[in-house]
């Protein structure tokens, strides 16, 4: 069991114990950090596979039907079948595009999604950097997305792609914000932004119980942070045709694709990291845990996206900055107070501070909101 | 109210993916049933309900236009078409072709050659209407598709229609007939 437990890195230790015996210290220490990075780019490559038919055979079922089940059994053998579509589909580029940036976006928009799992911890010492300032780094390079977006959008000279560019800046920017404060609540708790000590410092409750409120914040936005329905509108097919990749085909088509996958598959396991524990856990072992977490997430993102229609884009931006900002900002200002008043009186205090506290955040919203809308209704009838 | 109803949503989505897999179980070991189609379409059923098609067919209705059969006089075994070539006039994009043979078989003529070419016929009826005989009718057939356009491709001759006709009608009797 615990030869189970930490395999990859007693596979690790071995690999370069026997390394040592042949080669210089900073040999053996290049050679780790390349079979690190080439593990982590086949952990992707095999995730987008394995996530791209799962998404496809899930909302086949929501939608009372099957999903892929013609290539190979139950269809496994789907995403061959659109690798090679779009290996040998015909890479267009359109007469008017600004080539560079139209050729250098699909590149770009992949970058930080390889660079953001580099502090993921995958299990008990199962991280390929661990970066004491592990979270400001994730939010920095994750927001590079959108420069990568905006270039597709701008450099496909087409009115929709541009659309689509100018409404994930919009999108992303403003919901990076309640993202953001969300996640203050656990760094706050753990006093650390290293995500391995986020980690470790739920070992005996999940921070989900001390932050419902603060996991729901950071759940919505981080559903909108990765352009995905409720929150597609820069690529809402009904509006803007596909937004920023309408004039790409073929592989660069696949790269969006790619990203968008991935993007969202990150997000899950930020969130299982930061509010469900990432890999701790009872009885299996810890990278279990944390892809079993992470795929719990992604079927919630999943079950959203095949629930709810689209958002309006007043709607949206009303959403974060009327509603999940301030919401944010309470949930802060609360949790600082519960954390200072129950200092030093154990956890379990702790956690049922918390859970009040959060209640009445919620009741309080519901009041204030109730209250708008009998105001509304008692004006209307008084004109 | 506040989200009430993103929960309701959600519940009825979810409701969907279970039935899916409560019908999946209900059929289990197998997950087609060819005999059991119309289950698919009952208005109480749950889950999935399309007709997954090259595993489960729907049975077609005995007026569907399909492919066209010669029927066989069941007494004498001799085909009832005469040759007469009304069905090869009354066709409107001439895809019938008959060449009556030079002498009567048991008192009757009959065809020497009768081609049907596949590729550009509408399916009207027309020709199934105007047959004096009622020696031409439809199949309920529509797996028709062919790799070429020849001869037993898409093209039909005497042997293939009679040999529908066996199939679908052996007792001289089509199932239009048969309905009323």
């Amino acid at each position: 069991m615990a030869f189970l437990n930490d395999l990859f890195v007693n596979l690790s230790k071995w690999l370069s114990s026997f390394l040592a015996q042949f080669l210089p210290t900073w040999a053996v220490e290049l050679i780790m950090m390349l079979l690190t990075i080439v593990s982590l780019i086949i952990f992707v490559l095999v995730t987008i596979m394995f996530i791209n038919w799962l998404e496809r055979k899930t909302v086949g079922r929501f939608q009372d039907r099957y999903g892929p089940n013609r290539v190979g059994p139950l269809g496994i053998l789907q995403f061959v079948a659109d690798a090679i579509k779009m290996f040998t589909k015909e890479d267009i580029t359109p007469a008017n595009a600004d080539r560079a940036i139209f050729n250098l976006a699909p590149v770009i928009v992949v970058v930080p999604t390889f660079l953001v799992l580099a502090v993921l911890p995958f299990g008990r010492g199962m991280v390929a950097a661990d970066l004491n300032i592990g979270f400001l780094y994730i939010v920095a390079v994750s927001s590079l997305t959108t420069i990568a977006i905006l270039l597709a959008g701008w450099g496909s000279r087409n009115k929709y792609s541009l659309l689509g560019g100018m409404r994930v800046v919009a999108q992303m920017i403003s919901y990076e914000v309640p993202m953001v404060l969300s996640a203050l609540g656990v760094i706050m708790l753990t006093g650390s932004l290293s995500l391995v000590s986020i980690v470790e410092g739920q070992s005996r409750v999940p921070f989900i119980l001390l932050q419902p409120l603060g996991f729901l914040i950071y759940f919505i936005s981080a559903v909108a942070e990765v352009n995905r329905a409720p929150f597609d509108l820069p690529e809402a097919e009904s509006e803007i045709i596909a937004g920023y990749h309408t004039e790409y085909s073929g592989m660069k088509y696949a790269m969006f694709l790619l990203a968008e996958y991935i993007n969202a598959f990150i997000v899950s396991s930020i969130a299982a990291t930061l509010f469900l524990g990432g890999w701790q856990g009872p009885l299996l072992p810890p990278y279990l845990w944390f892809i079993l977490k992470a795929y719990g997430i992604y079927f919630l993102l999943m079950w959203l996206r095949f629930t709810l229609p689209r958002l309006r884009i007043d709607q949206l931006m009303g959403l974060a900055w009327k509603f999940l900002v301030p919401l944010a900002l309470v949930n802060l200002l609360v949790m600082g107070l519960v954390m200072t008043l129950t200092q030093g009186r154990g956890l379990i205090t702790l956690v049922l501070a918390s859970l009040v506290a959060n209640g009445l955040i919620v009741a309080a919203v519901v009041t204030i909101y109730g209250f708008a809308k009998w105001r509304r209704k008692t004006m209307r009838v008084a004109t | 109210m506040l989200g009430l109803g993103i929960l309701k949503g959600l519940s009825v989505t979810l409701r969907h993916l279970v039935d899916t897999y409560l019908s999946d179980l209900r059929r289990f070991p197998r997950r087609y049933a060819p005999q059991g189609r119309a289950r698919r379409l009952h208005p109480t059923e749950r889950g999935i309900f399309t007709v997954q098609y090259p595993e489960e067919r729907l049975e077609m209705f005995p007026r569907f236009r399909g492919a066209l059969m010669q029927l066989v006089n069941p007494e004498t075994a001799i085909p009832k078409c005469t040759g007469c070539g009304i069905c090869a006039r009354s066709c409107p994009v001439g895809v019938i072709e008959v060449v009556r043979a030079e002498e009567k078989r048991g008192g009757q003529y009959v065809p020497q050659s009768y081609t049907w070419d596949l590729s550009s016929c509408l399916f009207c009826g027309l020709c199934v209407e105007s047959c004096p005989f009622g020696a031409l009718h439809h199949t309920p057939e529509y797996e028709l598709s062919s790799y070429g356009r020849k001869m037993g491709e898409l093209i039909y001759d005497l042997d293939r229609l009679l040999a529908w006709g066996q199939e679908y009608a052996p007792d001289g009797v089509p199932p239009v007939e048969k309905e009323k």
